[in-house]
């Protein structure tokens, strides 16, 4: 067991650096953790700037609307100048230029916008602004379906009628809130541990796999095989503990509200993601024992990865091609093993199977280009 | 205890052990010398298996060496040419992780790791890790790792390389009680003198061939020259270097400053004829010095190249 305690002992060596990793991916889950406990939503009174070019009902019914939590000055259309009101929102002087069209009732009709904005689209406001003005226009079109009418009077009197919502949160919607939560620390734990291991090992194995430090294990009577086997088996009991104590910090800290997740399947996922990890590894070593380079390819690896295969940022909002890509990556498949809360193990069985495959895939790829190495020395 | 014979060793189109043949005995120290890429470094690693040969045999303590012939192995140590130690180990388990693949019992290694601490005297950097210790003492600890394990045969690859004066000592006091103690050791160099006073034999390698071995009288008598004598004589005669040729036993003589080098391939009164040759020559001499063949001559004579060439 020489080598196997060898290698524990050099982990032990980088137990500063371990902890200071292990800290701030707890740090980074326990702020998720205050970030999840429940959503605030804020409006501003805002500074506008209304150009009637219609002077119609419709015109004077909308600044009503307007001025009813916000602070509208009205100009006439015949004075606007537009380069001076659009220097109005470049100087943060207004939060938003709202001009009414010329016939702006007949362009309504027609399904033509009535109403121009002009505001700073990196604002917060510039969101409020155009919720503020398609919330008008929607009741406006539905009492004109409804009625034939426009009634501007109607529409702002319901529009300013409070209602008092009280909201029953739900055995579901709890649980949904749990899974939501996990299913975010897992994949931030999988790609934490990708970094993790491929620096930590890879460190470690570059000192390990030195061709001088390799030549004097190789003439000692210890087999290659012993010496892989207890290789191996110190860098698994390593990834097992790291990943291990991941998936257990997150249960602590959400204790009390783990009703609705797929707890053995995210235990599962880990698991595989750490074999899969220590495979790449095994490439990795194969390659070179260059520090440098196994630091970069461990970033490289695990930030690409992480971003192509959904971890950092959910695939949804990534386009057709990232998508496409990330279904041929074997992370998205390590996501896939708990994507629904009520997944089954039948459910995630292939997706296993395929992170599974992948792992083998890089065990050959690193015993090929081993054997090369050793064919060439 | 070592036998080499006609061992051949390819890489691709070079030949680097060239039909090389040579032998050791139970408790003697035996160095391998030649200069750089002569095939030292390639003939140890055949011995140990690291390196398949394409032809030839070796046997150690009487047994054919291959990679796994692990009772072989046990009874080996190693103490290659570059540092072959953790960096984010101390001394201490350092020695520990080497000598563990060798012996399994904790008590039995916790004795030999004490001892090989004691012997290469770092007992008070036990728990230095190897950057805080000096180059002298990092080749210390290279050794301790190689023969905390004492095996009855120890290659040693240039381990002086690069050390003080202090160290290098303490290195070759070690290899003398080792030698003491009646283990085997197989030692590189490019200390010619170090190589002199410490090995009781010595093979002189060139392009991977033997080309020479045996003791240091033995590889003297190997070579024409056998005495150098340094003469500096003032005279106006132009002749003198043809005068100088013509005395008994003289092979050469160079011109050096206004010395003149006398090489005599018999060591059998030289110094006296000279001294009567001047004398009856009525000239006078300034400085008079004799050296009996060194290593360097007889690498020199035999290779035609300065050891570090």
């Amino acid at each position: 067991m020489t080598v196997f305690k060898g290698i524990l002992l050099h982990f032990w060596k980088y137990k500063y650096l371990i902890l200071i990793l292990l800290f701030v991916f707890f740090g980074f889950a326990y702020s998720f953790t205050l970030g999840n406990s429940g959503e605030t939503y804020e409006s501003q009174a805002m500074d506008l700037k209304v150009v009637d070019n219609s002077n119609s009902a419709l015109s004077e019914g909308f600044i009503e609307h307007l001025e009813r939590e916000n602070n509208v000055e009205s100009e006439d259309g015949n004075s606007a100048d537009r380069e001076a009101l659009e220097e109005e929102i470049f100087l943060n002087n207004s939060d938003g230029v709202i001009i009414v069209k010329e016939d702006a009732e007949r362009k309504f009709l027609n399904n033509e916008a009535p109403v121009e904005t002009i505001s700073d689209e990196r604002n917060m406001t510039h969101i409020q602004l155009e919720t503020l003005i398609n919330q008008f226009f929607t009741f406006l079109e539905a009492e004109y379906e409804t009625s034939g009418n426009m009634d501007t009077a109607m529409i702002n009197e319901i529009l300013s009628e409070d209602v008092d919502v009280q909201m029953h949160e739900s055995v579901d919607v709890e649980s949904e809130n749990n899974f939501s939560y996990m299913y975010n620390f897992v994949n931030f734990a999988g790609y934490w541990s990708m970094l993790f291991l491929l620096m930590i090992v890879g460190n470690v194995m570059a000192e390990f796999n030195a061709p001088e430090l390799r030549q004097r294990i190789s003439s000692s009577p210890m087999t290659t095989r012993t010496f892989m086997v207890q290789m191996n088996a110190a860098q698994i009991v390593v990834g097992l503990f790291i990943s291990g104590f991941m998936f257990l910090g997150g249960i602590l800290l959400r204790v009390g509200h783990l009703e609705g997740i797929p707890l053995g399947k995210m235990a599962v996922a880990l698991i595989l993601i750490t074999a899969f990890i220590l495979s790449i590894h095994y490439v990795v070593g194969a390659m070179t024992t260059n520090k440098f380079i196994i630091n970069g390819l461990a970033n490289f690896i695990a930030i690409g990865m992480a971003f192509l295969s959904g971890i950092m940022i959910p695939l949804e909002v990534m386009g057709e091609t990232t998508q496409n890509i990330a279904r041929y990556l074997p992370l998205y498949y390590f996501t896939q093993i708990y994507a629904e809360p009520d997944i089954s193990w039948a459910e995630a069985a292939m997706p296993m199977f395929i992170l599974v495959l992948y792992t083998v895939a890089f065990l050959i790829i690193g015993m090929i280009l081993e054997n090369k190495k050793k064919m060439t020395s | 205890m070592i036998m080499m014979d006609k061992v051949v060793k390819r890489y691709n189109e070079l030949i680097a052990l060239d039909h090389f043949s040579f032998e050791a005995a139970e408790g003697e120290i035996i160095g391998l010398l030649g200069p750089n890429g002569c095939g030292k470094t390639t003939a140890i690693n055949c011995m140990l298996s690291l390196l398949a040969f394409d032809s030839g045999d070796i046997e150690i303590f009487g047994e054919k060496v291959h990679p796994n012939n692990n009772s072989v192995k046990r009874r080996i140590g190693l103490v290659p040419q570059e540092l072959s130690i953790f960096d984010k180990l101390n001394v201490y388990e350092n020695i520990d992780f080497y000598c563990g693949l060798y012996v399994s019992d904790k008590t039995k290694r916790r004795r030999l790791v004490e001892e090989a601490i004691e012997f290469v005297g770092m007992d008070r950097y036990r728990k230095f890790i190897p950057k805080k210790l000096s180059g002298g003492l990092k080749r210390r600890l290279n050794i301790a790792c190689g023969m905390a394990h004492q095996p009855d045969l120890l290659f040693m690859d240039e381990p002086t390389v690069a050390v003080d004066a202090q160290s290098r000592n303490f290195i070759l006091e070690g290899i003398r009680q080792m030698k003491a103690r009646g283990k085997t050791i197989v030692y590189t160099t490019h200390y010619l003198e170090e190589a002199e006073n410490l090995c009781d034999r010595m093979v002189i390698m060139d392009a991977g061939r033997n080309i020479a071995h045996g003791t240091v009288e033995q590889l003297q008598n190997q070579i024409s020259t056998q005495e150098r004598v340094e003469v500096g004589v003032i005279t106006d005669e132009s002749d003198i270097e043809s005068q100088l040729e013509a005395l008994p036993n003289a092979v050469s003589v160079n011109r050096k400053n206004d010395n003149y080098m006398i090489h005599f391939e018999k060591q059998e009164n030289n110094i006296s004829n000279l001294i009567k040759f001047i004398e009856s020559k009525d000239l006078t001499y300034t400085e008079l010095s004799s050296e009996k063949a060194t290593l360097s001559d007889i690498f020199l004579e035999l290779t035609g190249k300065e050891l570090r060439d």
